[in-house]
């Protein structure tokens, strides 16, 4: 993922990076699909990664590659080539480089980019409806190429009664996918081999949930910004042997650390909360202002929600097709519902003992940023913790100032800081 | 007839006015509908008022507001009313979640919400053409249904339904003749005043609007005028809100002439009728999941906006199309570039003008309508 100079203040984890490997394997995969003779995929959205694995499908998941490309040769050109077919730059900054990355294939100009890191046209084309954003992505970029579509409906649910409804309507949906796959594929799936692989992305996401509670130590020995580097493994790689050996590695290293008390940074004052996606470009740079003011993010809706984050115990091997289902249909209740969310972020703020909340308002991600607002002052309301609003965006930095950031950090941990005297 | 538009205008310009004294004068019961979808059908089935929720300047502070500047119009505009409880003397809030904005603004709704005011998230299936949109749209309308009538201590029949059918297809009906009667002479009444006809009949009972639309067809039958040589273009989009009379009137000052639109107080709202005969409500099932003009909110809908406008533009013998996209509507942004290169490729020419919650300098905007005029003069001689 995009991210700038690594922090100096904040102890890094070796085994996080052991996630550069693992991503420049997986781009080598898709890069080598045709010649391979796999089937390959573009996939958009939290799509079941799962069942395309178990159908020896590749897939590359489009708004990971936009920003991996970006880290490596620059967003400008990618974003220019979404602007240049019709994307305004109010567009979600991850669409912008998703776009700019098909633009770039219908051109046949690649001089942009190296050409170890080019992947394959797809076969076919999947997305999630999560974020609507990335289904219109999809949907432009499938009406373009002309190959199969499949697009997985997550409804919103309006209280938690809804839940099981809602569940049983993506599980019917992710069964039309699975024959969808036996069409393209032309031989049936396979259950059994989906069982096996939903072991592994079980136990890979208990492994990750035990160091994500490691974390309501003091001092914590992670911060957000580990977490979010961490996602690889339980992103493109989940259901894999090295997804449940990485996080085998990494609890390891991470209970070293609780055991020898060695916080992320090394004089823990303030625990945080951070709302949203990461501002990626602004990683290091945040972590070590924060970390030079005693402070650091400890939890995150994102992180600490998606990727089978929640009740990752629960997820059951007789039913793996309906624990995806209820994985997806999670992930909107708890980001869509400003009341879940809520419930969330209080949640995660009694069990991590969080002193302040930092919401990123992300400029192009609409979906995230709505009721942020109702969100801080529930919160202050029901725990007496306060919250900061910072602008920005996760991948485009013509709406972020570093200058204006870091004030209103400052200013955030003095209140802080005056409310303990 | 003047009479009949400059009421219609008057309800289009300040819709909560006309709608707060409605309520003191019937005393009957009003739901606020989110845009863009809610079978409003339903509701007056079940005895209330429907109304499609407006932006509006009427009485709006611009204080600090719960939703950020980057939000579009309709939004922010509701989302500040809703904080300033400018919308209790409304019954309830359905939100047919329509973008993830409307989604989060109705989650807003629900947390503001007084006790004992009805919300619903009436959750409409997005990508269309799933096989299992059908029966999860067919349990989520029961539902619908199911709430109004436990919340209101009603009972809607399937009878009552056919008749609030009829009465809604009687005034979409009507609104698409006074469109014919544009095609044919587009002098006849200017694009503001036909959207602002349509927005009045989403504010107020379709039966009197129909009332009204009815002499005003009798006038608009009757009434001389020519459109010159004005040139004859169609007009796109405005999802979800009113484009304002001021971008409408100056598109046709600077020289063309309207002779069909898809916005949503236009051609979006009226296109689709429900069949009278059989289940009503697996009516309201067919008309979501066949929309007749493609939606960017939408997707895999197998047909998409760029051919219906190549469509509409021939129906029309239009010259050209503009798009008016609100500023912030990252559906429409997204979908756009794809409908305007497929009017490219049938050498149909647009251009787009970005629509915001407050206008920026109408000057400039006239300019490049000007300049487009003067390029689809030159394609025609």
């Amino acid at each position: 993922m995009t991210q700038d100079a690594i922090s100096s203040l904040v102890r890094r984890l070796d085994t996080a990076g052991q996630t550069k490997g693992l991503m420049k394997r997986y781009y080598t995969d898709l890069r080598n699909s045709r010649e391979e003779g796999k089937v390959m995929a573009w996939s958009y959205g939290p799509v079941p990664f799962e069942l395309m694995r178990a159908m020896d499908i590749r897939f590359a998941h489009l708004e990971s590659y936009g920003a991996y490309l970006a880290a490596r040769q620059g967003q400008a050109f990618l974003k220019e080539l979404a602007h240049r077919s019709g994307y305004s730059p109010d567009i979600c900054s991850y669409a912008r480089l998703t776009q700019g990355v098909h633009m770039m294939a219908q051109s046949g100009d690649t001089s942009e980019v190296r050409p170890e890191l080019l992947i394959p046209q797809p076969d076919f084309l999947v997305a999630v409806t999560s974020c609507h954003l990335m289904a219109n992505t999809y949907d432009f970029q499938q009406r373009q190429l002309q190959k199969p579509g499949f697009c997985i409906d997550v409804p919103f649910m309006n209280k938690w009664a809804d839940f099981e409804e809602a569940v049983a309507h993506v599980k019917r949906q992710l069964i039309d996918f699975i024959g969808f796959l036996e069409e393209i594929k032309g031989h049936s799936f396979d259950y059994d081999r989906l069982k096996e692989l939903m072991a592994k992305v079980k136990e890979a996401a208990m492994l990750r949930a035990y160091c994500i509670k490691m974390s309501q130590t003091h001092p914590a020995p992670m911060t957000i910004f580990d977490h979010f580097i961490c996602l690889g493994p339980m992103h493109v790689w989940r259901g894999t042997n090295e997804s449940v050996e990485f996080f085998k590695q990494l609890k390891a290293e991470v209970e070293y650390r609780v055991e020898n008390k060695i916080g992320a940074i090394p004089d823990e004052k303030y625990r945080l909360y951070w709302d949203n996606l990461p501002i990626w470009f602004k990683v290091g740079r945040l972590s070590d202002k924060l970390g030079s003011l005693g402070a650091n993010l400890i939890a995150g809706v994102y992180t600490h929600t998606y990727f089978y984050s929640h009740e990752p115990e629960k997820i059951d091997l007789d039913d793996p097709v309906g624990s995806i289902a209820r994985e997806l249909c999670w992930i909107t209740w708890a980001f869509s519902n400003v009341e879940a969310r809520t419930e969330r972020i209080q949640k995660l703020c009694e069990d991590f003992q969080i002193d302040g909340l930092v919401m990123h308002s992300s400029r192009t991600c609409q979906p995230m940023d709505i009721g942020q607002k109702d969100m801080v002052d529930a919160i202050e309301k029901r725990l007496g913790i306060p919250g900061v609003v910072i602008d920005g965006d996760p991948t485009d930095p013509s709406y972020y100032s570093d200058a204006q950031t870091e004030t209103r950090l400052e200013a955030f941990i003095e209140l802080l800081a005056s409310r303990r005297r | 007839m003047e009479q009949v538009l400059s009421k219609l205008r008057g309800i289009a310009d300040q819709p909560y006015e006309y709608l707060r004294q409605w309520k003191q004068e019937n005393g009957r019961k009003i739901i606020g509908c989110m845009p863009m979808y809610v079978p409003e059908e339903l509701i007056h089935a079940a005895g209330m008022l429907p109304v499609v929720l407006q932006k509006t300047d009427e009485e709006i502070e611009q204080g600090p507001s719960n939703v950020q500047s980057y939000f579009c119009g309709i939004v922010r505009c509701i989302g500040e009313m809703i904080q300033e409880h400018k919308l209790d003397w409304m019954d309830g809030i359905v939100s047919p979640d329509t973008c993830l904005a409307i989604r989060g603004l109705s989650n807003i709704a629900r947390m503001h919400k007084r006790e004992g005011e009805y919300h619903f998230d009436l959750v409409l299936p997005l990508s269309i053409k799933n096989k299992a949109a059908e029966p999860y749209l067919r349990a989520q309308l029961a539902k619908f249904k199911a709430t109004l009538e436990d919340h209101f201590g009603v009972k809607i029949e399937n009878e009552a339904l056919r008749r609030s059918i009829g009465v809604f297809n009687e005034n979409r009906a009507l609104l698409r003749q006074i469109y014919a009667l544009r095609r044919d002479n587009p002098a006849l009444i200017s694009a503001a005043d036909l959207s602002s006809v349509v927005l009045a009949s989403m504010v107020m009972p379709k039966e009197e609007h129909s009332v009204l639309a009815r002499e005003l067809i009798g006038g608009l039958q009757k009434k001389q005028a020519s459109a010159g040589d004005a040139v004859k273009i169609v007009l796109s989009g405005s999802l979800c809100e009113f484009p304002t009379r001021e971008i409408l009137d100056l598109i046709e000052e600077a020289g063309c002439t309207v002779v069909g639109d898809d916005l949503y107080t236009g051609g979006r709202y009226i296109n689709a009728d429900l069949a009278t005969d059989g289940d009503p409500m697996a009516a309201i099932v067919h008309r979501h999941l066949n929309m007749v003009i493609p939606c960017p909110t939408r997707f895999d809908q197998g047909r998409d906006l760029g051919s219906y406008l190549i469509d509409l533009v021939k129906a029309n013998r239009a010259e050209g199309v503009i798009f008016l996209i609100v500023k912030f509507c990252q559906p429409h942004d997204m979908h756009h570039p794809f409908a305007s290169d497929k009017l490219d490729d049938a050498g149909i020419p647009s251009m787009v003008i970005e629509t915001e919650y407050e206008m920026p300098s109408v000057g400039q905007v006239k300019t490049r309508v000007q300049a487009f005029l003067e390029m689809l003069r030159r394609n025609t001689q």
